[in-house]
């Protein structure tokens, strides 16, 4: 009995070994196939972040740009008078940082006149192209707006909050502000911008307020967080009050959105070293190649 | 007799197998035909268009605000509200984006711009819209060179557990590119509560 047994298990027990084992491999095939066919995977993922971010836009630049940005002196609403603030703004993407370089009205460019004059005779490509080779960059693009312009601009915005770093109370800019924090609204701004005679440096001094007051106009643009939508309000606010040449909206966008990551804070506002001149003209002053040399390079000064 | 023992032990453990491979659920699902509610739909309504004109006045046109429209309801639908119904992934929705952007949306952006059908939905499926506020900036010479479409939708959806809700911010750029509206760009915040969401121990903001 017991080797019938044995005989039983040596004919049967390899092939029924082999069944059992297709039976547990067409097993495990049905129930893959089953699964795949409910768009399920073997390691699902069963939990989800609570939060993400994205945000993208294409095009964005990732090298330095360099631009212009003057304020003319016309008072006509459609017209371009003297270029008497000037400033040339470098932006670098991936330092998210800023420079703007403050050129003086009454510097003499070349051993030629006030280069503010260029503006008014010649025209904002002329004197884009004067401003850059000073400077010894390219320029991209460049904008320019007037009295009008800027004040309704600002005034559109909704004003700029700003705080005064000292008295400032002239007649002929009307300027009447005291330290502290004050809000500008379009002439008040505009005064700012121009007053010089309750300055200490004088024009030098109001050039480097205007410089100030773009970095706080960036401050209070990031600080409503105007969103995508709301940059294309700021744009086509700019696009009505800002002559421009050189840039499509499209550009302007991108760099707008750039800016919205650059923390006022990375900013730096450097007016040019200049020296004495014939009558009311201020020469470059020594140490202006090395500032170029610094800015030119990335558009961030680390040695000044 | 062993080999009987044998035999019927390992046909047990097949059929276990096959039992446990094949089980519903434990709250019943055992298949898309058997889920509960998969109605859930949006249509996208248009709240309004401002227009920001950088030049005389001009308004978007009905064929831009209507392309525009089209594309973001075919975003929502393919891209956040299909892969939620049927469990898989959004299918390729690359026609809908301009090329700069291509590598962003097939990167880490993915996963926020997208659902994945992850976590498995279980029971209702609700999403949910507010009307799209769209803005235009049109040029010196009226015509209109960028637009971005906001709005926020949210979902609800049964997952094992529970309700996962999620909610998105939105905000997508378009600019005409050979006449057509394509997305340029795009914002977008994220935020998950309920079932099956990781309690993080940091900040998973990129």
């Amino acid at each position: 009995m017991r080797r019938s047994r044995t005989v039983l298990l040596t004919l049967i027990g390899p092939p029924l070994c082999g069944v059992l084992l297709a039976c547990l491999v067409a097993a495990a095939w049905v129930a893959i196939g089953l699964l795949a066919a409910k768009g399920e995977t073997w390691f699902r993922i069963v939990k989800v972040p609570p939060t993400g971010q994205a945000s993208f836009l294409s095009g964005q630049p990732d090298q330095v740009q360099f631009f212009l940005a003057v304020g003319n002196d016309s008072r006509d609403p459609d017209g371009v008078g003297l270029g008497d603030a000037i400033h040339v703004i470098g932006v670098n993407p991936g330092a998210r940082a800023a420079t703007i370089i403050d050129i003086p009205r009454d510097t003499s460019v070349g051993g030629g006149g006030k280069v503010n004059s260029v503006l008014a005779n010649q025209g904002l490509g002329a004197f884009t192209q004067t401003i850059g080779s000073f400077v010894g960059v390219p320029l991209k693009f460049a904008m320019t707006t007037n009295f009008n312009g800027f004040e309704r601009m600002v005034d559109e915005f909704g004003g700029i909050d700003i705080v005064i770093q000292e008295p400032m109370h002239d007649q002929n800019s009307g300027a009447d502000f005291d330290p502290g924090p004050q809000k500008l609204n379009g002439p008040g701004a505009l005064a700012f911008s121009r007053d010089r005679y309750s300055l200490s440096g004088g024009d030098i001094s109001r050039t480097v307020n205007q410089g100030y007051l773009m970095i706080t106009a960036l401050q209070n643009i990031q600080q409503r967080n105007p969103g995508a939508g709301g940059m294309l309000n700021l744009l086509g606010l700019m696009g009505r009050h800002v002559q421009m040449e050189n840039v499509s909206y499209g550009e302007l966008y991108r760099l707008g959105r750039l800016a919205l990551t650059v923390d006022p804070a990375n900013v730096k506002n450097v007016v040019i070293p200049t020296g004495g001149g014939s009558g009311t003209n201020l020469a470059p002053g020594p140490g202006i190649d090395a500032l170029f040399a610094d800015f030119r390079d990335d558009g961030v000064l680390q040695s000044h | 007799m062993q080999l009987v023992v044998v035999a019927v032990s390992a046909g047990l453990l097949v059929a276990a197998a096959l039992v446990f491979l094949l089980r519903p659920s434990d709250d019943g699902d055992s298949g898309p035909t058997s889920r509960k509610s998969v109605s859930g739909s949006v249509q996208l309504t248009l709240g309004g268009i401002q227009n920001a004109n950088a030049g005389a006045p001009a308004q978007l046109g009905d064929d831009a605000a209507t392309q525009i429209m089209t594309a973001l309801g075919e975003y929502v639908d393919q891209g956040l509200i299909t892969p939620v119904k049927t469990g898989t992934p959004a299918k390729d929705l690359s026609g809908l984006f301009d090329a700069g952007t291509q590598v962003a949306i097939k990167g880490p952006d993915k996963e926020v711009l997208f659902e994945n059908g992850q976590p498995e939905r279980t029971g209702d499926f609700k999403p949910a819209a507010e009307p799209v506020i769209i803005v235009a900036l049109s040029n010196d010479n009226g015509e209109f060179v960028l637009a971005t479409a906001g709005f926020n939708y949210t979902a609800e959806v049964g997952v094992k557990g529970g309700t996962l809700k999620t909610a998105r911010n939105i905000a997508v750029t378009f600019a005409p590119e050979n006449g057509q509206w394509k997305i340029t760009g795009y914002d977008m915040s994220l935020t998950r509560e309920g079932a099956e969401v990781d309690v993080p121990t940091a900040s998973a903001q990129r």
